[in-house]
């Protein structure tokens, strides 16, 4: 399923160059440098999640069209937001150079929660970091995560080497839907409790 | 935007606050203005020793009187006065940079009155009290036959320049952007931007803000604020000395208001200039500084500028990208940088085109903060700020001077 994620990934991504390309085309190139098709995503590793157990989502980034030295450094602040009835919180870890700046620090916005955290030293193209979360909703039920610039008028991406220059991503947020624990688990799970059981059992 | 740090303890003894305030509430009727300077002394050093109120009306009190049509002076002079000095103009009650309009406040050790300079603009920028130290320097006057388009430098002092643009991706095209003086609060919290021919630009106060490392020897400082409607913003290299006062800066600023959209943004390059000393020291030894770095718009142009200290201090330098190539040279005069014609290489329209810059720091973290507006033929006008670092620490110089 995370191939397949990435998969649809790349073809966004493929989209958004020629988007880009066509602006280019048009003569829209005085804020090329800066306007990018970078983009960062929360790809979840499946989109059905249990009810009740804790998920990942994957803070992707794809600076590759932003400015800079390659290999270059990158950075910025974000918001994700969701729906605190059916997902709680966990943790988020930062994945290989990256670092935090600021966050994870959690709020509420209309009605939704926040978790806003600024990161660094991110590789133009990664996993930034892993976010945690646990599935509170009952099964059949469905939420999505919001991602969004946490400075949405000066915006907070930058690229940092060799100087500092501002780029300005775009934002995909994710969808699962909660599912209950498969029949099978509850066969396995049964199973291995009356095994459990039988060999507990004093022999006669 | 109130100069809340400018006021260092300054305490008034057997001063009955509470009965100063509560005439104020119950009888709109003014204060004597000595008591609205007690009253504004002790909010300065305790913001909630007085109500809003209270101090609004004290401030509107003691602001200068507004001058009348029969008694105002010449718009241009005024103009010109203002450019010189950013606390006389119409935003000086909100720079950063002044004391603020009840100069009855000011204490013995607060900043001297200007002085006058035969400068273009920008040359005697007098400081909040907190960098007072700093801009108390020595003036040298300016070698004859030089202009700089964007004033002076003084040594010991601090200085920056910038470039604006509308909006906040601090990018632009060249014909679109300006250039400013740009100063920064040595903590990083605040910053004023004085484009040419534009009203001063002046930072929220009081700028939230975070350092981290970075890979290289510079620092990162993010520093973003919000002050009712405006909200400013700094992204930045950094180098800080042992106290963490910022010695070298450069890169994005931003100030805008998020509700109407409207903003203006760009690239800075700021630090303090090198002093008198250090720089009659490199005079006497014949001295020459290598300085390179990218520039901040485009960081894909590589600059290298040498100085060479003498009799007549002189500099040439080389500004390499990948879509064009050219070189410059010209005068030094004190801490400041300015090309001349004759300088240019021959690719460049010299008579559109010039190259100014300020010396900064000390030894082992000496610098050149400079601005380029180059017409290049086959590419076209380039405008852009830099901050360049020594490539390699000067001559040692004497004990004492520029430690």
């Amino acid at each position: 399923m995370k191939t397949k994620k990435r998969t649809e990934f790349m073809k966004r991504q493929l989209t958004l160059t020629l988007v880009a390309g066509l602006m280019l085309f048009t003569g829209a190139n005085a804020q090329a440098a800066v306007f990018s098709a970078a983009n960062l995503s929360l790809l979840p590793a499946d989109n059905t999640v249990i009810s009740g157990e804790a998920f990942e989502l994957e803070l992707f980034l794809d600076a590759a069209d932003a400015p800079g030295s390659r290999p270059g450094l990158f950075g910025g602040e974000i918001v994700v937001d969701y729906d605190p009835v059916l997902f709680s919180f966990v943790s988020f870890s930062t994945q290989g150079t990256s670092t935090l700046f600021s966050g994870p620090s959690a709020g509420s916005q209309g009605g939704r929660q926040t978790v806003t955290l600024g990161f660094e030293n991110a590789p133009e193209i990664g996993v930034v970091g892993i976010f945690e979360f646990v599935a509170l909703g009952p099964a059949g039920s469905g939420g999505s995560f919001g991602l969004a610039d946490a400075d949405e008028f000066f915006g907070t991406f930058v690229s940092y080497l060799p100087t500092v220059q501002a780029f300005y991503p775009g934002f995909t947020g994710a969808e699962v839907a909660i599912v209950p624990l498969p029949a099978a688990a509850w066969l396995f799970a049964s199973a291995l409790g009356l095994i459990v059981v039988w060999r507990r059992q004093p022999q006669a | 935007m109130m100069p809340t740090k400018a006021f260092p303890s300054l305490m008034i003894a057997g001063l009955t606050l509470a009965g100063l305030l509560a005439s104020v509430e119950a009888a709109q009727p003014m204060l004597a203005d000595e008591d609205c300077t007690r009253v504004l002394e002790q909010w300065a050093t305790d913001a909630g020793a007085a109500p809003s109120a209270a101090v609004d009306t004290c401030r509107q009190q003691l602001a200068p009187a507004p001058v009348e049509e029969s008694e105002a002076v010449d718009p241009m002079d005024a103009l010109r006065r203002a450019d010189l000095n950013p606390c006389d103009g119409a935003d000086a009650a909100g720079s950063v940079l002044c004391w603020g309009p009840w100069a009855a406040l000011a204490p013995a050790a607060g900043p001297e009155p200007l002085k006058s300079v035969d400068a273009p603009r920008g040359v005697d920028v007098v400081c909040r009290p907190e960098l007072a130290e700093q801009c108390d320097a020595d003036f040298l006057p300016l070698e004859p036959g030089i202009e700089l388009p964007l004033g002076s430098c003084p040594p010991g002092t601090p200085c920056g320049f910038a470039t604006v643009v509308d909006g906040v991706a601090s990018h632009g095209e060249a014909e679109d952007t300006v250039f400013a003086r740009f100063l920064l609060l040595p903590d990083g919290t605040a910053f004023t931007v004085d484009p040419e021919g534009f009203p001063l630009i002046v930072s929220v106060d009081a700028m939230g803000m975070v350092v981290t490392s970075r890979p290289d020897d510079w620092e990162t400082l993010r520093a973003n604020g919000r002050d009712g409607g405006e909200q400013s913003r700094v992204i930045a290299r950094v180098l800080r000395d042992g106290d963490g006062e910022i010695l070298l800066a450069a890169d994005i600023w931003g100030h805008g208001a998020p509700a109407s959209g409207a903003a203006q943004s760009g690239y800075f390059a700021w630090g303090t200039t090198t002093s008198a000393g250090s720089l009659e020291a490199l005079r006497a030894a014949g001295a020459s500084l290598m300085f390179t770095g990218p520039m901040s718009v485009d960081n894909g142009t590589t600059a290298s500028v040498q100085v060479n200290f003498g009799g007549t201090t002189t500099w040439n330098g080389t500004w390499a990208n990948p879509a064009y190539t050219f070189s410059a040279g010209g005068l030094v005069s004190g801490a400041d940088l300015i090309s001349q014609p004759g300088g240019f290489s021959a690719n460049v329209v010299a008579p559109e085109s010039f190259v100014q810059g300020a010396l900064l720091g000390e030894q082992g973290v000496r610098a050149l903060a400079h601005i380029i507006e180059v017409n290049v033929f086959d590419h076209g006008l380039v405008r852009d700020v830099g901050l360049l670092r020594e490539l390699s620490p000067g001559p040692a110089l004497p004990a004492g001077i520029g430690d």
